[in-house]
């Protein structure tokens, strides 16, 4: 049951209507997270922005489902791995890697540099030591990189803390973090 | 100092040079924090959108940077601290008001509720509990404010692990707004 809740289409504002129906027009749907967030305009308006203009870098999408898996994961947010699994699976990513992602494996040596870089942004809030910069940095990621890297980390701690806050309820076949799965 | 350096706007390309400018005209100068950001223009672009949009939220600007401050002190970042307190001081908030955010307390009820809210958030990546949800409710925070609270988190989040990432020198005094005529 969802602590924040869902605006539906035919109660939404058409401002907000209209930014459904161009997410529906991207995914095919429109997700309950976007729903939920739309209770508020410019909490929706900000998130699609973020979103919109980060895949506008310069990272590979897969890469970059992979980089919101590994965060996902970090912050145990279910609704957010579900989403993410099925949107890598409509990439045609191999399901072994997105299991992989979760846990912050690459087969690709460039990709497990990024993975390790997101993993100590977000344990150390951006604190990272200069190892773990240079090891990235000699796997051929730049500071553009770097910095898109960053950018999605917090754009997916975003929709983590949001949909562990609404408790949005889970519309995509359910993936539970290796945390809860295990609890 | 700088583990990421600026990009200065004439070495940028157009297009971020042309975001440099927007913000010069807003600020009156174009901090370190988004000359650094330069160097991805996706990332750059990424963070003014997602900062317009909550611009025109229902949080009012005092309060916006109240948060900024205070989920700078809990992410322990100074670039963001000297950054805000000096935009906070441009706004006419007092100082000690300021002080006091820096450090979780406001004087008013409802910005008090939504300080406790966003600290909640960052403590448990969003899994805020039953009690802490329902004590912001009652102190009048709604399902849209607590959205928007979420928003704001997320992009201080971004700034505040990006400078720390960077090590963003800092470019102007606490006390910026007070200094007459600095530079």
């Amino acid at each position: 049951m969802n602590r924040i809740p869902i605006i539906s289409r035919d109660k939404a504002p058409s401002g907000i209507a209209d930014l459904y129906d161009a997410v529906k027009r991207k995914l095919g749907l429109v997700p309950n997270m976007v729903q939920v967030l739309g209770g508020s305009s410019s909490g929706l308006k900000g998130y699609l922005a973020l979103s919109g203009a980060v895949s506008e870098g310069t990272l590979e999408t897969r890469t970059r489902e992979k980089i919101a898996l590994r965060v996902a994961e970090l912050n145990d947010c279910n609704y957010c791995l579900s989403a993410h699994t099925a949107i890598g699976g409509l990439l045609k990513v191999p399901s072994e890697e997105l299991e992989s992602a979760r846990a912050g494996e690459s087969p690709d040596s460039r990709e497990q540099a990024i993975l390790d870089l997101v993993e100590l942004i977000v344990k150390t809030r951006g604190d990272v030591p200069d190892a773990i910069l240079d090891d990235a940095r000699s796997a051929g990621v730049g500071n553009g990189e770097i910095i898109e890297i960053v950018a999605n980390v917090a754009l997916n701690l975003f929709t983590n803390y949001f949909n562990r806050l609404a408790r949005t309820e889970i519309d995509f076949p359910l993936v539970r973090s290796l945390e809860t799965a295990t609890a | 100092m700088h583990r990421i350096h600026p990009l200065p706007a004439h070495q940028a390309p157009e297009t971020v040079a042309a975001l440099y400018e927007a913000v010069r005209q807003d600020l009156s100068l174009v901090p370190n924090l988004i000359r650094t950001l330069g160097n991805s223009r996706a990332s750059l672009d990424a963070y003014l959108k997602l900062y317009a949009s909550l611009a025109n939220g229902n949080l009012p600007s005092s309060l916006r940077e109240k948060l900024a401050l205070r989920i700078a002190k809990l992410n322990g970042c100074d670039y963001c601290l000297a950054i805000h307190h000096a935009i906070g001081g441009m706004l006419g908030v007092p100082e000690k008001e300021l002080v006091a955010a820096e450090g979780g307390l406001s004087f008013d009820t409802w910005e008090q509720a939504a300080l406790d809210l966003a600290e909640a958030v960052l403590a448990t990546r969003g899994n805020v509990s039953a009690d802490s949800y329902a004590a912001a409710t009652r102190a009048g925070i709604t399902p849209e404010d607590a959205t928007e609270v979420v928003a704001h988190v997320a992009m201080n989040i971004f700034a505040n692990y990006f400078t720390r990432l960077a090590q963003t020198k800092i470019d102007f005094p606490r006390n910026w707004v007070n200094a007459p005529a600095a530079a």
